[in-house]
């Protein structure tokens, strides 16, 4: 039982103003938050700003003392984007493309990541090293031949001997998904590496414990290392998730013709907005594509505010560094 | 200790798990890789079936180097500037997750928002707001580049050019500020996967050593120094190698937007493939030489 109550002069805040430190602390506090709001701000403003466009109406853009807040607001722009720019078949299909890749990609890493953290085998720092290397390559540079590769699928020319050709993968979403699986997807490198660092970090004793119980390595993945990843599990994922709700690389490579949200944005600067001549088109173009943008985005955001409780303390909790 | 049969039996499941990685590597990775060189070796034209590769030696090479200014042009415009930005980013976010890493109100706020960049940005994001550009360039004035359409700069920087100058601070240091200051969007943006690396491994700090240090009258600055900087210098490695990397092969670089133009929009690809390949042997060769010079004062650090 502790005596919680103090007597005013007992506390620490009384013993620091009559050390001295009293207000040093207090400018140091003060400075902290005041250096932390202002860098939040900076961050938050193109979004808090893209909201705002998403309201402005042509009156808007050309009045010069309207900043932030509109006087006429209007949702025309909002409907433009949903309407002509086909928002919300976008939105289901960006949605189911994430999960699903958010999934695979987890999945492969995890695996992945756990064998090349927990065996010690002959060559698995020769692996890890490939793994290095998938990430310090620039995707550019393999963009074309990537791009080549998919349009003919073939492997080292079998295909082409026994059939006369090789697959045709473009314009479907089989590359991606064959990348992903294989853990050749975008940082999938650094989700295996993060998945390494953590099972390398786990206690030999446990292993040893599950065999004593008599699990097979197959079981021990499945009910004891698994579970215990769950918090890095949900990270990767998230990754996954936002990066290809967020992508055009791969997208416009691979499948150019699938409405996903990506093109939504990218149609967004031409759409036609309601009472707006179209002459004056053109000035709206800004607005549409922070529109467009915002609308994007905020599924995302929403989504990430909703994980990000468990996400964040699963990094600290997870030993990347141990 | 001579492994039994038993345990290299078991380490060698390891394959298994990696095996997804392999057949990747071997049979998509792999061909991919090696026809982005030949391709960097050759010329490609539409043939009527296809593409035709016909092999043009260095040709390629010899362009981008030394006939068209471009590519080299466009690497030190954008790339150089790279390198004292990894060390700001570093440096920022380590300072960055220090404060966040503090008891306060709202750090779970904070953090999120300063995680978020990393969710949100890149891609289409950067996309949208490079078209918004040409539509912000009517309005600023030189202000802090936000990568917002229409309103003005946050912070105009050609004010605090004039402030500084009437408070006679000369003008090298001025222009170092205000780059600064311009950059500081970027920065903050590029820190986010950074900050959270950094306070992973402040939290694997028991805070028993701050109260013992405490204990002996250190004072923040000495602790900072002598016992957090030292303990979390293994991360800080880790993140300069991760901030080159992303730096290097993001997007939003201006190389590689240009690798892009060539290579795939004017598709010209051979040349693009060339231009590809001399910026990765560099940036392999820059990567390089950060590992065995930082490698090299960590393991020296160790022995102490």
């Amino acid at each position: 039982m502790e005596e919680t109550k103090k007597r005013f002069w007992e506390q620490k805040k009384f013993l620091k103003y009559r050390q001295g430190t009293f207000y040093k602390n207090l400018v140091a506090t003060i400075f902290k938050y005041v250096l932390l709001t202002g860098l939040s701000f900076i961050i938050l403003y193109p979004f808090i700003y893209k909201l705002s466009s998403a309201f402005m109406s042509k009156a808007d853009l050309a009045d010069k003392t309207v900043n932030l807040i509109p006087r006429s607001p209007t949702l025309a722009n909002i409907l433009a984007v949903i309407g002509e720019g086909r928002y919300f078949e976008a939105l289901f299909n960006t949605l189911l493309l994430s999960l699903v890749m958010g999934v695979l990609q987890m999945i492969a890493c995890l695996i992945i990541g756990y064998g090349l953290g927990k065996f010690n085998f002959k060559g698995s720092k020769l692996v890890f090293a490939l793994v290095i290397f998938t990430m310090v390559i620039p995707a550019v540079t393999l963009e074309t031949p990537y791009f080549m590769f998919f349009r003919d699928f073939d492997i080292y020319g079998i295909f082409n001997l026994i059939f006369g050709k090789g697959i045709p993968m473009l314009d479907t979403y089989s590359p991606i998904v064959m990348l992903s699986l294989t853990g050749l997807g975008f940082k999938n490198g650094l989700y295996i590496f993060l998945f390494r660092q953590y099972f390398s970090g786990v206690p030999k004793e446990l292993t040893e414990a599950a065999q004593v119980d008599g699990c097979g390595i197959i079981k021990t993945f499945f009910r004891i290392m698994m579970p215990q990843a769950r918090a890095m599990m949900l990270t990767v994922f998230l990754f996954g998730f936002a990066w290809q709700w967020t992508d055009s690389y791969y997208s416009t490579t691979f499948f150019p013709n699938q409405n996903l949200l990506s093109t939504v944005i990218g149609n967004a600067p031409t759409l036609s907005v309601e009472g707006v001549a179209t002459e004056a088109q053109t000035l709206m173009s800004g607005t549409l594509s922070n529109t467009a943008a915002i609308m994007v985005v905020l599924p995302l955001m929403l989504i990430y505010f909703i994980a990000q409780k468990r996400f964040v303390e699963g990094i600290e909790s997870s030993g990347i560094v141990g | 200790m001579k492994k039994g049969k038993l345990m290299t039996k078991q380490e060698n499941a390891g394959w298994i798990f990696v095996a997804p990685f392999l057949l990747g590597f071997l049979l998509i990775y792999l061909p991919v890789f090696i026809d982005s060189i030949v391709y960097s070796f050759s010329n490609i034209v539409q043939g009527d079936e296809g593409f035709i590769l016909e092999n043009v030696g260095w040709a390629n090479y010899d362009y981008i180097l030394f006939s068209s200014s471009e590519f080299v042009q466009e690497l030190v415009n954008s790339v150089l500037p790279l390198i004292p930005n990894v060390l700001m980013i570093v440096i920022f976010s380590l300072f960055i997750a220090v404060m966040l890493n503090q008891k306060m109100r709202c750090r779970g706020i904070y953090r999120v928002v300063f995680f978020m960049p990393v969710i949100l940005a890149v891609g289409i994001i950067a996309e949208a707001e490079a078209g918004n550009r040409i539509v912000s360039s009517m309005w600023e004035t030189g202000g802090i580049d936000t990568g917002v359409a229409g309103g003005s700069g946050l912070i105009n920087s050609l004010d605090i050019q004039q402030y500084l100058s009437y408070v006679n601070i000369s003008p090298e240091f001025t222009s170092t500020i205000t780059s600064a200051v311009n950059n500081i969007y970027g920065i903050i943006n590029s820190s986010g996967v950074q900050i959270l690396i950094f306070l992973a491994g402040l939290q694997s700090i028991s805070p028993s050593v701050y109260e013992a240090a405490y204990v002996e009258g250190a004072s923040g600055w000495e602790v900072f120094w002598k016992i957090t900087f030292p303990m979390i210098s293994p991360i800080m490695y880790l993140n300069v190698i991760y901030t080159i990397i992303d730096g290097f092969t993001n997007g939003n670089n201006g190389l590689i937007t240009l690798i892009g133009d060539v290579g795939i929009k004017q598709a010209k690809y051979g040349i693009g493939s060339a231009m590809a390949w001399v910026y990765t042997i560099i940036t392999v060769i820059l990567l390089a030489l950060v590992m065995l010079i930082l490698g090299r004062m960590q393991r020296t650090e160790r022995r102490h």
